[in-house]
């Protein structure tokens, strides 16, 4: 029983010698494996896709043509990508309590949803330099709300006024947080923030930074495969039928010893 | 995911193997029947894991715990059939797996 002790201790000893390690701003899963061996071949991608597969869902994969299924979700669920590997996009999707089902998915089992990115790609022509239209906001607003785009059906972001000075950062008193802007069809002025507090990305308007209920935009609608209820696919059951023929023959072999024991 | 098996059984093989050394199991026999029981529990164990808690969302921790009893309640048939040097076969493997549970949790939190 003491060697038992001495072994805990040891191992204690060298649990408590590893520091822990942090990821960057940017998600990182710390216990992908396949991630991990080929971070450097990996690039950042960060955006929302719809699940789109073929069958009518898609199959989350412990790797680029892996074997073991990690998650299932019907077409038209919205999916973070948050890196990419050739042709494979690696997904994380958060649960409650930091919880979270990451794999891999092949890219043309995804469509985008329409976002900023695709907004300035769109309107690139008319979107223009800011030139501190809105350095002498003298509004009431006490909250701004950010858009995907101008003219999204629903706010991405509440921001207080007060909070976090951002009242001074979108004024241009703190440097400028709003680069871009982009005159709507209805006159309004619109201002995009890019990467503020490290977390947020999206337009206001900056003629009424806490309005709602401004005419939705039509974009190009993702066309997506009808949904349908997962199932498992066929090399899903690889790691089943595998373990399945270790348990059946470790078992046969306790079976046999047994039988030996008893005649003895 | 048959890495993560194989990497999972290999480890819980060290672990035992030495909680069986440290216990005083000393022979050829009884160091391989802790390779056979440990192959018959530790893979399904795992699998069962990734499967329930992983896949159908179950509760971890209840899925941990029945799981765990079951490689325990089986783990100590095996050594009350098969063993000449457990006198308690049921502390044994309790202690055994709570052992290389313990010092997996750990890893896993490093």
């Amino acid at each position: 029983m003491k060697k038992l002790w001495i072994l805990c201790l040891a191992l204690l000893t060298a649990a408590s010698l590893t520091a822990p390690a942090f990821a960057d701003i940017l998600w990182e899963p710390s216990d992908d494996e396949f991630y991990l061996r080929h971070r450097d071949e990996c690039s950042p991608v960060v955006r929302g896709f719809y699940a789109n597969g073929p069958e009518g869902f898609v199959t989350l994969w412990d790797a680029p043509g892996g074997s073991a299924v990690q998650g299932q979700y019907e077409n038209g669920t919205v999916l973070w990508v948050y890196w990419q590997y050739e042709d494979w996009g690696f997904i994380t999707v958060w649960e409650d309590g930091g919880k979270h089902t990451d794999g891999w998915v092949p890219m043309d089992h995804l469509e985008l949803v329409y976002d900023f990115q695709c907004f300035a790609e769109e309107y690139a022509a008319l979107i223009t330099d800011y030139n501190g239209e809105f350095a002498d906001y003298g509004g009431d607003a006490e909250a701004v709300h950010f858009y995907e785009y101008p003219g999204a059906p629903e706010v991405k972001q509440t921001m207080e006024m007060d909070m976090m000075d951002v009242r001074d950062h979108l004024m241009g008193k703190n440097g400028n947080y709003v680069p871009k802007i982009f005159v709507d069809e209805d006159g309004r002025t619109w201002g995009f923030v890019g990467y503020m507090y490290g977390r947020i990305d999206g337009w206001f308007c900056l003629d009424e930074p806490d309005g709602t209920g401004f005419p939705v935009r039509e974009v190009d609608a993702a066309d997506l495969t009808p949904a349908k209820t997962p199932v498992l696919p066929a090399k899903g059951y690889i790691p089943y039928v595998l373990v399945g023929a270790v348990v059946l023959v470790t078992a046969g072999v306790l079976m046999v010893l047994v039988k030996k024991r008893k005649k003895q | 995911m048959l890495k993560i098996l194989a990497v999972s059984l290999a480890l819980t093989l060290v672990f035992e193997e030495l909680f069986a050394l440290a216990w005083g199991l000393r022979g050829r026999r009884e160091l391989g029947l802790m390779v056979l029981v440990n192959c018959l529990t530790n893979p399904p164990v795992v699998l069962l894991y990734h499967t329930a808690a992983g896949l159908w969302r179950w509760d971890p921790v209840l899925v941990t715990v029945a799981l765990e009893a079951a490689a325990v309640l089986v783990e100590w048939r095996c050594w009350r059939a098969l063993s000449d040097q457990v006198k308690r076969p049921f502390l044994f493997s309790l202690l055994c797996n709570g052992f290389s549970y313990g010092v997996g949790w750990m890893l896993n939190l490093l």
